[in-house]
């Protein structure tokens, strides 16, 4: 028993010494995680963040990126405000990371947490979400610009549905109102699934649903997709299809959405490095490639300083688009 | 039981003041698209307020009258409940420094032996092989990981 | 429907592949674990398998996710009955007339019955899911906010008669479950209500750590009262139980119609299984000609609350699959579960990939049934835990509790909530404040404030937005007159009375 217990050892020993070897040899990093990494999620079960982390997890452990597991850990609390001070309070801690949306921005500007993105390590963005405009296939607007002239002519009548208040939705439908002049009524919900069969059920008028939350209403002829809220066309198969929103009403506007890491505040550089090269592997794998393409997301990845200064702009972006909805906490 | 009645009921209205108050700072008039966020929070409150007003006034009435009646508990009942509740509040205690699993061991040996007194062999039994079975169901097999507490990660390393 | 019937055998001889088979037996003993113990619910449970289940092929990994909601399922009650702390949601209605029946002195009765309220209710559930799911999803999509608020007004009207001795602490208790409810974020206007700028309180109350402290610490408090001299009840689950179990259980035809009726409806819109279960409990109780009996052990008060539990979490899996909206949270996390396989729900899953949506299919018929044998023959061990003396089973329970407590939402301050709520119970319970319609309050609440507030904002304010036909009207109406009900009763009575 002893000696096979031994032999297991000698040859787990060794499988670990060959990977590190592997990795230390692409990087020159060289901190590992000598516990369980908490992977904090600032959301509940079954959203965009939560399947996301807990897609990442399993493959950090298939392709051993990591000697010990990535654990999910859910703190969704007040729009994820709990995960995000969680975080804030681990300082110094190598085995807390945490996946954001746009929550990271949005949350603290809302409410008032005591909380900033500063107050954490940024580690990677690893993609971007989409929006897309909807109304019910059977609304007589063929095109965005019907709609939102529809929209300009009775102020306030248009139900646009979203995921929560004060947060992406909200604000694309604020960014939408003042680039076209017109008014919605906004309608908050608590997730994407829902607002979409809301539009299809006809209780709202439209939605700016992530293309996942909205494609199979739409490959199933109830929804209508008026067009892409970005600057360039969706490069995916289908969605390529959907005009952006230049295209459809002469005026550009674009809202991407953070799918991002983060790690616990005051960890090293080596730490760091660490989990920007666990994501930047994951981001390379081929279930990754075919997880975004399902998802209808941008592979987007983004590092260093890179990534610091596009966190910046974003939270500049969304605090005036805020402010201009009266959406910050006063 | 009518004192405990009275202290309850003024508990109540002060949960339903403390809940006024509040709504207030948010609004808890008609906003323009429907309720404000306090609306609820409001009439929550004042309906409790109101509704344990009426049943304190009724229960200070009776007190009154019939004095104290029955008790809040049977007799000598206050000793063994007060064994359950201090232990395990210690034991919630206990958990921030040593972790949930430890701390239950030390509480699950101490109730058994001190309060129960249930034999040696079966205390230290129970109290070992419980927590190391919830531990391993636990933070092992569904990778739920409980508080370790302040020491706890380092007593327990496996 | 002969088509239907050919894609569910062809769904059967994917699922009865030895792999497959094999998977479903695991699933569901995990599932039965899961839910047996509280504080791990269905969705934490499926959620901490995604990661394992994406190294499986997509169809037997969906089976595994949805064995653990259906063994969940069944073990919910398990411990709801035998130790009055509700190990699911879905499981506190099993409490109010499981427990006192086990206390008894039948658990073995209570178990049985439950167990055959949650088979009957799984069977309609998956017949409803097999043959008639894309017409209940057209009929789904009629429910927007008004008529979701209309459908809670109904849940709590059903449950009015369900106080205390004391009208008025039935109306304080239900205030304080909606008290409870509102702190934390309030999701229509994203501020932060009741938590005086604590990180602590924004999370809000979680209605199962209230749930574990008032059901379970409290009945503890109260059992040591009586000193310690409680003597484990004799548990044995034999042949003969279960056959005593089915007699009885086809005594109450009216009891598991009610329950599968509501829960089938309340799985697929809007409310999942636990209003199910308390709206299942609470109809069957105001229409029972021996409405006393309930609370105190009446098998009506078993049977309607877990069949609609059990019904509701299988037609649950409709809007999963035909809309894509969970309609409980663990059919959210399912849901999750089939994206990462590429899997889209909606209504293009049944044209795209109907290989998937019959094997889905055909495995909630093997797993709902052979969930009914595996939990039977788990119950004589978890009902042997009774057997052992009281001061080892009751710091076993504390500890579980606070396990359960903490798991809910990962944090410590829940340990503590349970606590207080524990002696919140105890005083409830000595006082005669009604603890059940505190409960549905507290679970109730949230969902019924955001589909108001999200109605009035779609009818620019006027509250006429609830009185729209062809659904929320009628609605309102039914609401409206059960909650007059008892008012009315008498009075309809007296007038008839008079006439004859």
């Amino acid at each position: 028993m002893k000696k096979r217990f031994f032999v297991w050892r000698i040859g787990t020993a060794m499988v670990f010494s060959l990977v590190l070897i592997a990795i230390s040899m692409g990087t020159a990093a060289a901190w590992e995680p000598t516990k369980p990494v908490e992977f904090i999620v600032p959301a509940g079960t079954g959203g965009g963040a939560d399947v996301m982390a807990r897609f990442i997890s399993p493959l950090v452990s298939k392709y051993k990126l990591s000697p010990h597991p990535f654990i999910v850990i859910n703190k969704s609390g007040g729009a994820g405000g709990e995960g995000f001070i969680y975080v804030k309070g681990k300082t110094k801690d190598p085995h807390t990371i945490i996946i954001t949306l746009d929550n990271l921005f949005t949350t603290p500007l809302s409410t008032g947490l005591p909380f900033n993105w500063q107050d954490m390590t940024p580690v990677a963005r690893l993609a971007l979400d989409y929006f897309v405009l909807w109304v019910n296939e059977e609304a007589p607007y063929k095109t965005a610009k019907e709609y939102l002239d529809a929209v300009k002519k009775e102020p306030g009548k248009f139900m646009m549905g979203g995921t929560g208040t004060a947060q992406e939705d909200q604000i694309i439908t604020v960014q939408m109102e003042q680039a076209f002049g017109v008014k919605f009524g906004y309608v908050p919900f608590k997730g994407g699934g829902t607002v979409a069969v809301e539009l299809v059920g006809k209780h709202i008028n439209s939605t700016v649903n992530n293309p996942a939350e909205g494609v199979s209403h739409w490959k199933a002829k109830r929804l209508r997709a008026l067009a892409a809220i970005d600057s360039e066309r969706i490069k995916l198969p289908l969605w390529d299809t959907i005009p952006t929103m230049k295209e459809a009403t002469g005026v550009d506007m674009s809202y991407l959405m953070l799918r991002g890491i983060f790690g616990a505040p005051g960890i090293t550089k080596e730490q760091q490095e660490y989990y920007v090269n666990v994501m930047k592997k994951v981001t390379e794998t081929p279930e990754w490639q075919k997880y975004i393409s399902d998802m209808g997301l941008k592979g987007a990845f983004l590092t260093g300083p890179e990534y610091v200064k596009w966190l910046e702009e974003k939270e500049k972006i969304t605090k005036d688009l805020m402010a201009k909805g009266d959406l910050l906490k006063k | 039981m009518r004192k405990a009645e009275i202290v309850v009921s003024l508990l109540f209205m002060l949960v339903g003041f403390i809940v006024i108050a509040d709504s207030v700072r948010l609004g808890f008039m008609w906003g323009r698209t429907g309720p404000a966020s306090g609306f609820f929070p409001f009439y929550l409150g004042v309906g409790v307020v109101i509704a344990s007003l009426i049943v304190l006034l009724k229960a200070v009435n009776e007190y009154r009258k019939q004095g104290e009646g029955k008790p809040l508990m049977p007799p000598g009942a206050l000793k063994p409940i007060l064994w359950v509740v201090i232990p395990s509040t210690a034991m919630v205690a206990i958990m921030e420094l040593v972790g949930l699993h430890i701390a239950a061991a030390m509480f699950l040996g101490f109730y058994m032996r001190v309060v129960g007194k249930i034999g040696w062999t079966t205390t230290l039994l129970v109290s070992i092989i419980a927590p190391l079975s919830l531990f391993i169901t636990f933070d092992k097999l569904f990778l739920i990981p409980l508080p370790a507490g302040l020491w706890g990660g380092y007593l327990l390393r496996f | 429907m002969m088509e239907d019937l050919n894609n569910l055998m062809m769904g059967f001889s994917v699922v009865t592949q030895p792999y497959n088979l094999m998977i479903i037996v695991v699933g569901l003993i995990l599932g039965i674990i899961v839910g047996v113990l509280p504080g791990l619910g269905g969705a934490n449970g499926v959620a901490i398998l995604i990661p394992v289940v994406v190294t499986m092929p997509a169809t037997a990994g969906v089976i595994l996710l949805s064995m653990i909601y259906w063994g969940a399922l069944y073990g919910g009650s398990i411990t709801s009955i035998l130790f009055n702390i509700p190990g699911e949601p879905w499981a506190v209605a099993a409490t109010f007339d499981g427990y006192p029946m086990a206390k008894g002195g039948r658990p073995g009765k209570a178990l049985v019955l439950a167990f055959l309220a949650h088979g009957a209710g799984a069977i309609f559930g998956v017949v409803i899911l097999t043959f008639f799911a894309p017409i209940l999803a057209e009929f789904a999509l009629k429910f927007g906010p008004a008529e979701v608020f209309a459908v809670m007004m109904l849940t709590f009207s059903a449950f009015v008669g369900l106080g205390g001795k004391s009208p008025l602490k039935t109306v304080v208790a239900i205030l304080f479950g909606f008290i409870l409810a509102a702190v934390g974020m309030d999701i229509v206007s994203g501020q932060l209500r009741m938590t005086y700028g604590t990180v602590v309180l924004m999370g809000g109350f979680n209605f199962i750590v209230a749930v574990i402290g008032l059901f379970g610490l409290g009945e503890i408090f109260l059992t040591v009262e009586e000193g310690l001299k409680v003597e484990g009840i004799s548990t044995r689950i034999g042949l003969k139980d279960i056959w005593e179990g089915m007699k009885e259980f086809i005594r109450y035809p009216k009891a598991i119609i009610m329950g599968m009726l509501i829960g089938c409806w309340m799985g697929f819109k809007p409310g999942g299984a636990t209003p199910a279960s308390f709206m299942a409990y609470g109809f069957c109780k105001q229409s029972s000609a021996n409405a006393d009996e309930f609370g105190k052990g009446a098998p009506a008060g078993i049977i309607a609350p877990e069949a609609a539990a059990h019904a509701a979490g299988t037609s649950a899996a409709i809007p999963m699959i035909t809309l894509g909206i969970p309609g409980s949270p663990t059919m959210a996390v399912i849901m999750g579960g089939l994206m990462i396989f590429g899997l889209q729900p909606g209504p293009m899953l049944f044209k795209e990939h109907a290989d998937f949506v019959w094997g889905f299919i055909a495995s909630s018929w093997m797993g709902n049934i052979l969930g009914f044998f595996l939990v039977l023959a788990f119950a004589p061990i978890f009902a042997s835990i009774l057997r052992v003396k009281f001061a080892i089973f009751m710091p076993l329970i504390i500890y579980v509790c606070a396990i359960g407590a903490y798991a809910v939402n990962n944090r410590m301050i829940d340990v503590y909530y349970m606590l207080i709520f524990g002696v919140l119970g105890y005083l409830f319970k000595k006082l005669d404040y009604p603890i059940a319609p505190m409960v549905l309050a507290l679970v109730l609440g949230d969902m019924a404030e955001q589909a108001m507030r999200q109605a009035l904002i779609i009818g620019h304010g006027s509250p006429l937005v609830f009185f729209t036909l062809p659904l929320a009207l009628p609605l309102m109406v039914a609401a409206i007159i059960i909650f007059f009900w008892p008012v009315i009763a008498p009075l309809k009575a007296r007038l008839f009375g008079k006439k004859a």
